[in-house]
């Protein structure tokens, strides 16, 4: 387990100084995929730094499992970062060495051994699908498979951690999706504990399994991604869960006797046709505006929509059926 | 016909100078480079203090001009080589002087690699020597590359200029028969072989360079 203990790191400025990450508690289960989202200059990728060290945090404690890193000497640090490994948003590979020089080269500093080196690296690189690339330049890959290589590298020595700073936002949508499942596959294979920093949303809900919302160098929302599309607690984390949702303005006017709503549910808890049963039941009509499903990796959730038109009084029954269903109703107008 | 035996001497002599202060220049000047960098805030293993002494000596040695650079190393020259004339004397002030050059050469260069690179390295646990022979010289080495080639051909210009006090080589020749003896054909000669030699090396360096570019691309 990763157990971040008021984490506070504050950089130097001409007008005072700037607290990047400011009291930061977190607790990472091992071999959980956990996201930490946040817009740009959110203090997250200083946070993934603190972890490593790359940073040095002004307080606070980061203990991986019984170790406290900050009481490390460099000697120790350096035994501790080769059990955590780090992908980066470009990459960061060396030029001056072959992909499979690359993948060695953490390899080397562990001071292991030429020939188990050598098939280390044929190992790792079959894990990231390259072995075909393994004497070319990193010049020659695209954005997708120089992204292999570094994370072939960083998980070369077996490390228990993957630290990813913003791993896909320099890719195209379709590599992003192929560099999250080979993530998805290589935490259960190699039974890893894996962060993810983001700013983007489709990334925690394509892999994470619980997010930390970051703001302004503080967590301000932490809990289980299904939780948090389901009942987001604050302004930005709801501005982060309906950037997925149908764009409502392109949606037509809503004629005024009836309400608009917003219904979100998780996909499993529907097991009855919910809106024929309730068009049935309470005379209501409804119209279906926009609709739309999010695979989150634990699950499914659902969003709808719709536009209800009936009296008000039946329309207040509708909403209140819906939440006996579980299902979250937001009015988006009346 | 001017006597091909005549030019032969000096040019080797140049060579000479040149290829044994090239090395002993890098030998002091590659790992002061080394420390400007990683001494410098934020690199791998941040020490003010020895960057700014260290970038101070650098300076200073750098602003004496050459030619009083040798008069004041005459003692160190004698010291060491037992003479202070003679192409193996020279080549200890050439040395001193070009070491500074090189530091800044390699600073400038290992300065270009990547800092995601260097942080990516260091995530990995690399120690300051696995960050330097590992991933700051292979990064650098075109740059390093054709910063060497500088070096060597200043270190022509300046051996020509060892020649006025007594250095030998082709600018001792150009000096003693073309200036001293207005055998003007002697000097102009004597400057084409120092032109065709630094053209040589830039040719040299430039090509090493590239070969190593493409071999990465």
């Amino acid at each position: 387990m990763i157990h971040l203990k008021s984490l506070t790191k504050t950089f130097p400025h001409p007008d005072g100084k700037i607290t990047a990450v400011d009291q930061v508690t977190l607790k990472i289960n091992t071999g959980e995929i956990f996201g930490i989202i946040g817009l740009s200059g959110a203090g997250k990728s200083t946070l993934v730094r603190l972890i490593n060290r790359l940073e040095e945090a002004d307080s606070g404690e980061i203990w991986i499992d019984d170790t406290e890193l900050r009481n490390l000497n460099k000697l120790k640090l350096n035994i501790v970062r080769k059990e955590i490994g780090m992908i980066f948003q470009h990459f960061n590979l060396l030029e001056s060495r072959t992909v499979e020089e690359n993948v060695a080269f953490p390899l080397e500093l562990a001071g292991m051994k030429k020939k188990e080196i050598g098939e280390r690296v044929q190992e790792t690189l079959r894990l990231v699908g390259l072995l075909d690339k393994a004497k070319v330049h990193p010049a020659q890959l695209s954005g997708g498979q120089k992204q292999r290589v570094a994370i072939a590298r960083a998980i070369a020595n077996r490390p228990k951690i993957l630290l990813c700073d913003e791993a896909t936002s320099a890719l195209d949508p379709q590599t992003t999706k192929s560099i999250l499942t080979l993530l998805k596959e290589l935490k259960n294979t190699l039974n890893l504990t894996v962060i993810m920093i983001t700013h983007e949303m489709e990334v925690i809900r394509e892999i994470c399994e619980r997010v930390a919302v970051m703001q302004n160098g503080a967590v301000i929302e932490c809990d289980a991604v299904e939780t948090v599309f389901m009942h987001p607690k604050t302004e930005l984390t709801r501005s982060f869960v309906t950037h997925l949702r149908p764009d409502r303005k392109q949606v037509a006017p809503k004629d005024a006797a009836s309400y608009r709503l917003q219904l979100t549910f998780l996909g499993d808890s529907i097991q009855e046709p919910l809106l024929s049963r309730t068009i049935q039941k309470y005379g209501v009509e409804i119209n279906i505006l926009a609709a739309e499903i999010n695979q989150l990796a634990t699950v499914p959730v659902g969003n709808l929509l719709v536009e209800v038109s009936g009296s008000k009084e039946e329309i207040e029954f509708c909403i209140h059926a819906f939440h006996q269903q579980n299902i979250q109703v937001e009015v988006v107008s009346a | 016909m001017m006597d091909f035996q005549l030019f032969l001497t000096p040019t080797l002599e140049t060579l000479y100078m040149v290829f044994l202060s090239t090395i002993f220049s890098v030998l002091i000047g590659l790992p002061a480079g080394v420390l400007l960098v990683v001494s410098e805030e934020n690199h791998v293993t941040p020490n003010p203090t020895l960057h700014r002494i260290l970038g101070f000596i650098v300076n200073v040695s750098r602003s004496i001009p050459f030619i009083i650079l040798m008069i004041l190393l005459f003692p160190l020259s004698r010291l060491i080589v037992g003479t202070t004339i003679g192409t193996t004397a020279t080549v200890i002030p050439l040395s001193i002087a070009a070491a500074p050059f090189v530091a800044r050469v390699v600073e400038s260069s290992l300065k270009e690699v990547n800092a995601g690179v260097i942080e990516a390295c260091r995530s990995q646990g690399a120690s300051t020597m696995q960050m330097i022979t590992k991933v700051l010289l292979p990064e650098a080495l075109p740059g390093l590359v054709l910063g060497i080639t500088m070096t060597i051909i200043n270190l022509i210009g300046y051996s020509a200029m060892a020649g006025a006090i007594g250095g030998g080589g082709l600018g001792d020749l150009a000096i003693r028969f073309g200036f001293y003896r207005y055998e003007i054909g002697i000097l102009i000669v004597a400057v084409l072989i120092i032109i065709i030699l630094v053209q040589l090396m830039q040719y040299a360096g430039n090509t090493l360079a590239n070969a190593i570019y493409k071999k990465r691309s």
